[in-house]
């Protein structure tokens, strides 16, 4: 209980931040603390796997490429935003997010408990279980993330075509 | 124990604070930042319940969460730097006619 | 027994620490003796026998020298970039068993601070957020070289990072485990893999030395092209933070690449605990030699050479790997 109040605290913290942040560099930074408290999240929750993947894949690699693209259009700007837009635009955002939000967090407390505390099987949620599940009964799933992080290599490339800045092109495909 | 219940909860308020980010700023930077924390909202969610259902199949569609997130932010990040190209600013309003 | 298991715990942390940091400081007195010696000179050897007492000086110039920062400079981020470097240097060492088990008291220690089976992965985990520190540090002192330092880390950082983890999944792959005490055992029975594993260990070492910024992959912090780089603005502590990050990654490299490919702990005669310093400092020495022979790569030569290069190869030995563990070949 301890561990979610702290965990919980940081991952929110981190989002709101995200949202509230003025410089893109600092929203960057709030989210990677989200990132990493879902990670650890994701051993508690016996999922230790994906919390190396959330690391080495976001955190590791996703966020990397958001700093570095942060870093290189936003060098040496003041990032005030423009203020027009569509009226009442914050209001309207607030007042759904309060609605949808909360409803949906209230709906998820209230859910009753499913959970079957003990007997997790062997192999849950480590890379052993990750690969047998992905290699056997879930294969189509893991052809289609090399399928669509294939394409989305190749759309990168397609993207950033040769006639300015050759060499990002290639930063993009990061891969799994 | 963390109880799984206020995991699902906290996952729910991390997607709909996700979701008023991408509503209410306009540095698309920022708002592709808040559309990842609400991937990552629905991966916890699905690794909760992967845990209280004892069913890896949950854990498998986060896999395929983290998969995705990073594919489309490799093409979300190619087509804003060619936005930029072009206008030099960023702002998500610039793009909104879709013309060059 | 939890309690003794926590002092011990604490010890080991400490003792882990002071290992690396006086790993660091006499890493970098032999550099600049064996640079020196390169080059025909003689290094520095004046401050105690042979200049053994030299990093005590360095040390203290450090300490003693005053802390700078820019105006403009976005002071939070300013100083929690040098502590990113730190601390996710520190951290991958935690899972790198540095000798066999102890047998202590009726205990069982091993010496590593965590045993995770995932531990390669945890290891991969904290080297790629240390490239935070870099881009946070170029971004925060608002200066253009430090700028450049910054996005150059990062987009080398990735790009290495790729050939890197293909070139680990081979040996994951030989050893059914990513356990690194595992991987170690395994090459007790089955000998060590650096020789079916050559092409991948070629290239695990050669993203390596760019991971650590180093010769020829220092474009982060070229100092005839950006001044310093990244670290252009940092002064005293902060500025040896950085320093200190990058020795301790040299050594965390050393350290994988000896557990992964050169059968960690193992040898004869003496106890393993030592063999494993002996092949760390042959490494050390390995990089300090390329550093001192090879010139620096020009920036599209470096992209070139990560994606069209180190990546197929990677790829293709993979693969190769793969056909020979599943019986195809």
């Amino acid at each position: 209980m301890i561990a979610f109040v702290i965990l919980a605290i940081l991952a929110l913290g981190g989002g709101v931040g995200v949202v509230v942040a003025r410089q893109p560099v600092h929203s960057a930074l709030f989210l990677i603390l989200n990132i990493l408290a879902l990670a650890i999240f994701y051993i508690l929750l016996s999922a230790e796997f994906l919390a190396a993947a959330q690391v080495i894949v976001y955190a590791g690699a996703i966020m990397v490429l958001f700093l570095f693209v942060v870093t290189l259009l936003t060098a040496g700007k003041d990032d005030a935003e423009p203020q027009e837009g569509l009226a009442g635009q914050r209001l309207t955002a607030g007042i759904l997010a309060v609605l949808a939000g909360g409803g949906l967090a209230v709906l998820g407390v209230l859910y009753p408990s499913q959970s079957i505390p003990f007997g997790l099987p062997p192999n849950f949620g480590n890379l052993h279980g990750m690969g047998l599940n992905l290699w056997n009964q879930d294969f189509v799933y893991l052809a289609a993330v090399a399928l669509m992080l294939l394409t989305a290599a190749i759309g990168v490339l397609v993207l950033n075509r040769p006639q300015r800045r050759q060499h990002r092109a290639g930063v993009k495909g990061e891969d799994s | 124990m963390i109880p799984l219940n206020w995991v699902v909860g906290l996952g729910a308020a991390l997607f709909a604070i996700g979701a008023v980010g991408v509503m209410v700023r306009k540095n698309p930077l920022i708002m592709f930042m808040a559309a990842e924390m609400m991937w990552n909202a629905a991966a916890l969610v699905f690794v909760t319940f992967a845990r209280s259902f004892h069913d890896m199949t949950g854990q498998v569609m986060a896999f395929i969460i983290i998969g995705t997130a990073a594919a489309e932010v490799g093409i979300g990040l190619a087509i804003i730097v060619s936005v930029y190209h072009h206008r030099h600013r960023l702002d998500i309003d610039e793009v909104s006619e879709l013309k060059g | 027994m939890i309690v003794l298991e926590i002092v011990l715990l604490v010890i080991k942390i400490i003792l882990l620490i002071a290992i690396l940091m006086g790993g660091f400081a006499y890493t970098m007195l032999l550099e600049r003796r064996l640079l020196g010696f390169f080059q025909l000179r003689l290094g520095p050897n004046r401050v105690g026998p042979g200049g053994l007492l030299q990093p005590i000086a360095d040390g203290l110039k450090m300490v003693l020298k005053e802390d700078l920062m820019p105006l403009g400079a976005d002071p939070f981020v300013y100083r929690l970039a040098p502590v990113i470097s730190l601390f996710t240097a520190l951290c991958v060492d935690a899972v790198i068993p540095f000798g066999a088990p102890i047998h202590l008291f009726g205990l069982t220690v091993t010496l590593d601070i965590a045993n995770p089976s995932i531990g390669l992965l945890i290891a991969f985990a904290f080297s790629s957020l240390g490239v935070y520190g870099l881009v946070l540090g170029g971004w925060a002192s608002q200066n253009k070289y430090s700028l450049l330092g910054g996005i150059r880390a990062s987009a080398q950082i990735i790009s290495y990072e790729l050939a890197m983890g293909l070139a680990v999944m081979g040996v994951l792959m030989t050893t059914h485990t990513a356990n690194l005490e595992g991987i170690v055992l395994y090459q007790k029975a089955h000998g060590w893999l650096w020789l079916p594993q050559i092409g991948a260990f070629l290239i695990y070492f050669i993203t390596g030395i760019a991971e650590t910024n180093r010769t020829p992959f220092d474009l982060p912090e070229a100092e005839s092209e950006l001044v310093a780089g990244y670290h252009t603005e940092y002064s005293g502590m902060r500025f040896a933070s950085y320093i200190i990050a990058e020795y301790i990654n040299m050594i965390t490299v050393s350290g994988i690449a000896v557990t992964l490919f050169f059968g960690g702990w193992l040898g004869p005669w003496l106890p393993p605990i030592i063999w494993f310093f002996i092949k760390i400092g042959i490494f050390l020495f390995i990089f300090i030699w390329i550093r001192a022979t090879l010139p620096r790569f020009r920036y599209d030569q470096l992209m070139n050479f990560g994606w069209k290069v180190l990546v197929p190869a990677a790829l293709i030995y993979f693969l190769g790997t793969a056909a020979f563990v599943s019986g195809i070949l």
